[in-house]
């Protein structure tokens, strides 16, 4: 008997396609309803089947209430927000709403089919006195977040959220305050004033990729698509605001899954322009993804601090500053709790994703997509698991630090190296490579430190590089000079002398063992 | 209220009050309420809930029930009562609120 389909996969099919889901009986047709309202499209499901006859009634029955309810909570959170928006207007305060806020009364035909959590709003100007002046209106708060504070409202039990950025770890993505506002446009619901859809684009894009590592619900990926199917978005505009933010890597990744999951038809020309911003060790960590859709739907869990990693190549010292030391405002006097802040923050990173992150990367292998790597220094058979995430810290520390040291633990590189081994590693800006130098660069198997048997002055500018441990018979694969991450500049307690004529010898070595292996190819077939 | 008096007067929605069309059906959120307590709303006929949209703050009674016996099949007499029935309900949930009068232009 064929296994059933579980309800999300089935709303997942419903949305990819336009064909919604048909369950066999009233039990499956409620576990479908169910997952509707978790996912946030009861109410777009119960426009598809609202009067069809493959629905039980009862169920048809429990998603029109599901919507209404939708409503009500939906039109009682626009009313906070508009509330707070006019209260800091009052005050001179410029505010935007966020996300569902800005998006539930122009992009969906009602506020029930986009449901809400809470209330999000940016405060453009001074967050510090819009936080006081919730407080004087009796908004009590409930908690404060690195970009954001959120208050009970005094009339309902409505959540607000008041951001001073965007995402956590503020400053991370620079906010034109001012373009924001500028570009900022009259809405013609509860909510009177909303952000330009291009900026809304932006603003989605960072919130589903840096904050949610693109594991959202499935209303919040149909976002993408409800914005290109219902407004005319400038892609240049787009292109201009994610470069000024530093977002266009999250643009790439969050629209790349939205076209994955809810089959969102991204304009050519925005499509066009950020098939290529996405870094590629994240486009293969999010292909993989991507090959089971639902991996990046709640309640999967995020890879998170993977995802952050990825988004911030070249930055990624600047991420962990801004994890770690937050700036959060306060009383200055509170001199004990702002020194040991940093440390805490650590520690709540480490608790809340840098394990999770750091037991996914290096213990469990996933059951699609290639095997992980090794960390691997010398050769032979990988013997640990390792990260694409171990390629990235090394690759920015030696951009950060004039060197780096690194434990050799494999053989195949003796004697010139013995596992236990430490080397210094500069980059190559520092110290370019040459031939005979040991190096460290990208393998498919992972990183490696291995010998380059064909490369400057022996190799011409842009042909292919080889390299080989100085033990093994044969040379690694072809690798081009951007693969290469470091040179090896000495080894800790040993001399580490220029390896030319072991290069010599290894490279003689190579061409004999390739040789053979042609000789033998005709006898083998 | 008499109906005399429900006819004459201006009335104006209050803002507590929201009008939304889900589906097929048009319903009167109360903004004042915790959660999703779907006991507090109110679901409108397709003749209600065109008056509730033509409460404007300018018009009143005998303008509206003009454009309503315009708009659907049924006479002025008929309009009118259902009208005042209606503008009673609405008072009572304080979901719309007399005009206040407009100055002279």
């Amino acid at each position: 008997m064929p296994k059933s389909k579980s309800p999300l996969t089935l709303l997942h099919e419903w949305l990819d396609t336009g064909d919604p889901p048909r369950p066999r009986d009233l039990p499956e047709a409620e576990a479908i309803a169910a997952a509707a309202r978790e996912q946030g499209v009861a109410g777009l499901l119960q426009d598809v089947v609202g009067c069809s006859a493959d629905w039980p009634a009862e169920a048809r029955e429990a998603l029109a209430r599901s919507r209404r309810a939708s409503l009500v909570t939906g039109v009682r959170r626009l009313d906070v927000a508009a509330r707070v928006l006019n209260l800091l207007e009052r005050k001179g305060l410029r505010a935007l709403p966020l996300k569902g806020a800005a998006l539930a009364e122009t992009l969906y035909d009602s506020v029930a089919d986009r449901p809400m959590a809470d209330t999000d709003l940016l405060v453009l100007d001074d967050a510090a006195g819009a936080r006081a002046l919730l407080r004087e209106h009796g908004f009590r708060e409930l908690g404060a977040a690195d970009h954001a504070v959120s208050f009970a409202d005094p009339h309902s039990s409505g959540v607000v959220e008041v951001h001073h950025d965007l995402t956590s770890c503020p400053g991370l993505f620079p906010l034109d305050r001012e373009g924001l506002w500028a570009r900022s446009r009259p809405a013609p619901g509860q909510v009177s004033r909303v952000p330009s859809p291009e900026d809304l684009l932006v603003q989605l894009a960072l919130h589903a990729a840096f904050q949610h590592g693109l594991v959202l619900s499935l209303v919040q990926h149909l976002d993408f698509r409800r914005l290109f199917a219902r407004v005319a978005i400038d892609a240049r505009a787009v292109a201009a605001i994610a470069a000024a933010s530093r977002a266009e890597a999250s643009v790439a990744a969050a629209l790349r899954a939205a076209e994955a999951i809810v089959g969102a038809r991204v304009p050519g020309a925005l499509a066009e322009h950020f098939r290529s911003r996405l870094p590629p060790p994240l486009a293969r960590w999010l292909d993989d993804r991507l090959s089971d859709p639902l991996s990046l739907v709640v309640p999967a869990t995020p890879a998170l601090a993977r995802v952050r990693w990825g988004l911030v190549p070249g930055r990624r010292l600047e991420l962990l500053r801004h994890s770690v030391f937050v700036t959060r405002p306060g009383p200055a006097e509170q001199v004990l709790r702002r020194a040991l802040s940093p440390l805490a923050r650590l520690l709540h990173l480490l608790r809340r994703w840098g394990l999770p992150a750091w037991r996914s990367w290096s213990c469990a292998p996933r059951e699609r997509g290639p095997a992980p790597a090794a960390v691997h220094l010398a050769g032979a058979e990988p013997s640990e698991p390792e990260s694409p995430a171990a390629e990235a810290i090394v690759a920015e520390c030696l951009r950060s630090f004039p060197h780096v040291r690194l434990t050799v633990t494999g053989g195949c590189m003796g004697p010139a190296l013995r596992p236990g081994d430490t080397v210094l590693v500069a980059d190559p800006s520092l110290r370019p490579p040459r031939f005979g130098d040991v190096v460290l660069f990208r393998h498919p198997e992972g990183l490696r430190l291995h010998r380059l048997v064909w490369a400057p002055p022996l190799a011409g500018a842009g042909s292919a590089w080889r390299t080989k441990g100085d033990r093994a018979p044969r040379w690694d694969p072809r690798i081009c000079s951007g693969d290469v991450l470091g040179t090896v500049i000495a080894v800790e307690g040993r001399e580490h002398g220029h390896g030319v004529p072991t290069a010599l010898r290894s490279l003689a070595q190579a061409l004999l063992a390739s040789a053979r292996d042609r000789l033998a190819a005709p006898a083998r077939a | 209220v008499t109906p005399e008096q429900a006819l004459a007067r201006v009335y104006a929605r209050s803002d507590r009050m929201v009008g939304r069309r889900v589906a097929d059906e048009y319903i009167l959120v109360p903004i004042v309420g915790r959660g999703a307590n779907l006991d507090s709303i109110f679901n409108l006929s397709r003749v209600a809930a065109f008056i509730w949209e033509s409460i404007d703050g300018r018009r009143d009674g005998h303008a509206i029930v003009e454009v309503v016996t315009g708009r659907f099949d049924v006479d002025r007499r008929q309009a009118e009562g259902d009208y005042c029935r209606f503008l009673e309900q609405l008072l009572a949930i304080e979901a719309v609120f007399p005009a206040p009068p407009r100055p002279r232009e």
